[in-house]
């Protein structure tokens, strides 16, 4: 079975044109030839008609017998009309009397109407026109007057051979006019595709990269919202790739310069001769690794949330946060820092892109542990709202400035501190999950952020109550 | 080279593809008292770390002839029961947790600080070895799993039969949060009556008894207990 998706317009069009204008065809041939022979058979029977009422007017019976005067001009007449052979046959129903083609066969119907009917006589085709009259008085001393029938008859060639010539004129008219419209139709579909064609070779000549939205004005209608889908989804890879753009080279300037400051620290450690300034500039060293090393991680978890094509999946947020704890406890506890961890007693799961997610806020909790006073508190929290789940980290370190929590959010904003990128993730992750990403200052000092995701709606309920888990 | 407490050196495989990352980990190592052999190749990586020469395996995911699952799983498979650290530049979180269940004991994501590959390294084999000769510590505080004793700065610990078993939880998992109700599974098999409230009470005591000496156990709210030595 061909498949209908693949079909080409033409084919299409064929398919559906071509049965249905030879049904169209075939059944304007056979109504033709219907009405031509019902109008050559209503002309031809009036003629014949014509030659039994005269028949008919001149019959008498004076004689005592039958009698008639042939009417020889109408014969005649007839005959050179038809071109053929006329015949006639006058009988009374008791066969007493015979005149004319005795065997010319009977009419159909023994009504006395005048009626036509089509014979074969001699091996020709006739067609004869039939009338039956009650005599006025009996013949012969019969006891009743006679009907005496009147048939007059003629062959049908030359009516065939009228009527194969209409027949063929009715072909050739009808066949010229399907041809005409079928290549009216052939033309039509081609300029109707033109367009079509012309935006073909606009798709082809188009360079890889261009991102353009298509002019659709000259296309036909119903092209149109194809046009535009296709130019919404060239503005949205459009809007892709300028991200990317952005995004690279933001992150050129975030590798290339750590790594230009590695390197003039390393030229500068081999050229000093004071042992104790090349160890500090070693120990500098280090930590512009590290800070270069986190850039990287975060870096890359940007790009991946830029890509767009991260599959969503079950994640157990209360998972994530403990995971995410787990992971910056050693830090934390270098520095005594207490890392708590506030979870709710029931799970909640929500679909999220898990790996994402977790690097986001490990990025939040990191930023945290390294900006919290040694011996501070940090807290690692869930907060699961009818509409939306919070993953939220605290602190007591330094805060932020107004200005500075204004332009949270802002990609690859560097503060000094390392933070910024950190935060770009967790605002692109929100976003990617439909959720948003706020930052506040906490009454008595220290930082508060927030991952808010929503809640689909199915999930607002509670699927199923855990087991209590107890809390420490 | 640093002999650990037991006086024994940590004999360490390291399976890279990397030259210059296993050249430099080798030294670094080195530097820290650990002696770290190297080999390129995960097939060799496998039959060598099953020799029994080593007390731990560094491992890196991205070998060029088997995967590290791969390699973890014919270790396992070939009956090698010496703990693995995972070398990973990968940051997929469904990958550490399969890498997990396939026998990895810790990850480490590149790149790393050579001092955090150290202090994970001794934690693994001194776990490992604890776990095999049965001794244990954390800071001054010792356990001998043989004699069921604690001692602590050299003196013994007497402790009670519920703070025992809470002791011994802690020590052999030194740093390890332990959530109470893990705790209460743990000993609820020995101690049918064990309350949770209970636990915070043996708790306190416990660390009246470690007050004043290098370590304590230290409660993190929805993390658990752990015990921490003062100079970790």
């Amino acid at each position: 079975m061909p498949d209908r998706r693949v079909r080409s317009l033409r084919a299409t069009l064929a398919l559906w044109m071509i049965p249905a204008s030879l049904c169209v065809f075939g059944s304007s041939i056979w109504l033709t030839q219907n009405a031509i022979a019902r109008l050559a058979d209503s002309a031809y029977d009036r003629s014949l008609s014509g030659a039994l009422r005269a028949i008919e007017a001149d019959l008498s019976v004076q004689s005592g017998g039958l009698g008639m005067e042939l009417p020889y001009a109408l014969f005649a007449n007839l005959q050179a009309a038809a071109t053929g052979t006329v015949y006639f046959r006058i009988s009374t129903d008791d066969g007493l009397v015979q005149i004319g083609d005795t065997r010319l066969p009977d009419p159909p119907s023994p009504t006395r109407a005048a009626q036509f009917f089509d014979a074969t006589y001699l091996g020709q085709s006739l067609r004869v026109g039939a009338v039956r009259k009650r005599l006025a008085v009996p013949l012969y001393g019969a006891p009743t007057p006679q009907t005496v029938l009147i048939e007059v008859a003629e062959t049908t060639a030359s009516r065939e051979a009228f009527l194969g010539r209409i027949a063929r004129l009715a072909f050739w008219r009808d066949a010229t006019a399907l041809l005409a419209a079928l290549a009216v139709l052939v033309v039509g579909v081609g300029m109707a595709l033109r367009p079509l064609l012309r935006l073909r070779d606009r798709f082809d000549r188009r360079a890889p990269g261009d991102l353009s939205p298509l002019d659709g004005s000259a296309l036909p209608a119903e092209v149109r919202p194809l046009i535009d889908s296709f130019n919404a989804l060239m503005a949205r890879h459009a809007d892709q790739a300028a991200g990317q753009k952005r995004f690279f080279d933001d992150a050129s300037h975030q590798l290339r310069t750590p790594l230009s400051v590695l390197r003039m620290q390393l030229d500068y450690a081999l050229a000093t001769p004071d042992t104790a300034e090349r160890e500090a500039t070693l120990e500098a060293m280090r930590g512009v690794v590290d800070r270069t090393a986190r850039t990287t991680g975060q870096l890359l978890a940007l790009a991946r949330v830029d890509s767009g094509a991260v599959p969503l999946t079950p994640v157990d947020l209360s998972a994530i946060l403990r995971e995410v704890a787990f992971l910056h406890l050693p830090a934390a506890r270098r520095k005594r820092i207490a890392l708590d961890l506030d979870l709710p007693d029931a799970p909640e799961t929500l679909p999220a892109a898990e790996t994402l997610l977790y690097e986001a806020v490990s990025n939040l909790l990191d930023n945290a542990v390294r900006l919290s006073p040694p011996g501070g508190e940090v807290t690692l929290r869930l907060d699961v709202r009818p509409k939306a789940a919070a993953l939220i980290v605290s602190d007591r370190g330094p805060g932020m400035t107004p200005e500075r929590l204004a332009r949270v959010g802002e990609r690859f904003l560097t503060d000094g501190e390392g933070a910024g990128i950190g935060l770009s993730l967790a605002v692109a992750v929100a976003r990617m999950h439909g959720g948003t990403f706020t930052a506040a200052n906490r009454p008595g000092g220290g930082l508060e952020v927030a991952l808010i995701l929503p809640r689909p709606p199915a999930l607002s309920k509670n699927r199923h109550m855990p087991e209590n888990e107890s809390r420490l | 080279m640093r002999p650990d407490q037991k006086g024994k050196t940590v004999r360490c495989l390291l399976v890279e593809d990397d030259a210059d990352l296993a050249l430099w980990l080798v030294k670094s190592l080195a530097g820290h008292g650990i002696i770290v052999d190297w080999e390129d190749s995960g097939q060799m990586g496998v039959k060598r770390a099953l020799t029994g020469e080593y007390d731990a395996l560094l491992l890196d995911l991205g070998l060029p002839d088997l995967d590290g699952a791969q390699v973890l799983a014919r270790l396992r498979a070939g009956g090698g029961t010496l703990p693995v650290m995972v070398l990973t530049a990968r940051d997929d979180l469904s990958d550490r947790i399969a890498l997990l269940h396939a026998g990895a004991d810790d990850f480490l994501s590149k790149p790393f600080a050579v001092s955090e590959v150290e202090a994970r390294l001794v934690a693994l084999v001194r776990r490992s070895q604890g776990r095999a000769t049965g001794a244990f510590s954390c800071g001054r505080l010792f356990y001998d799993q043989a004699t069921r004793r604690f001692a602590l700065a050299g003196d013994p610990l007497h402790v009670t039969p519920r703070e025992h078993a809470i002791l011994q939880l802690l020590i052999q998992r030194v740093g390890e949060p332990l959530s109470k109700a893990h705790i209460l599974d743990r000993l609820v098999g020995e101690d049918a009556d064990l309350q949770p409230e209970a636990i915070e009470v043996l708790i306190h005591r416990l660390r009246r008894k470690l007050e004043g000496h290098d370590v304590r156990i230290v409660t993190l709210r929805g993390l658990g207990y752990f015990l921490e030595a003062e100079d970790a």
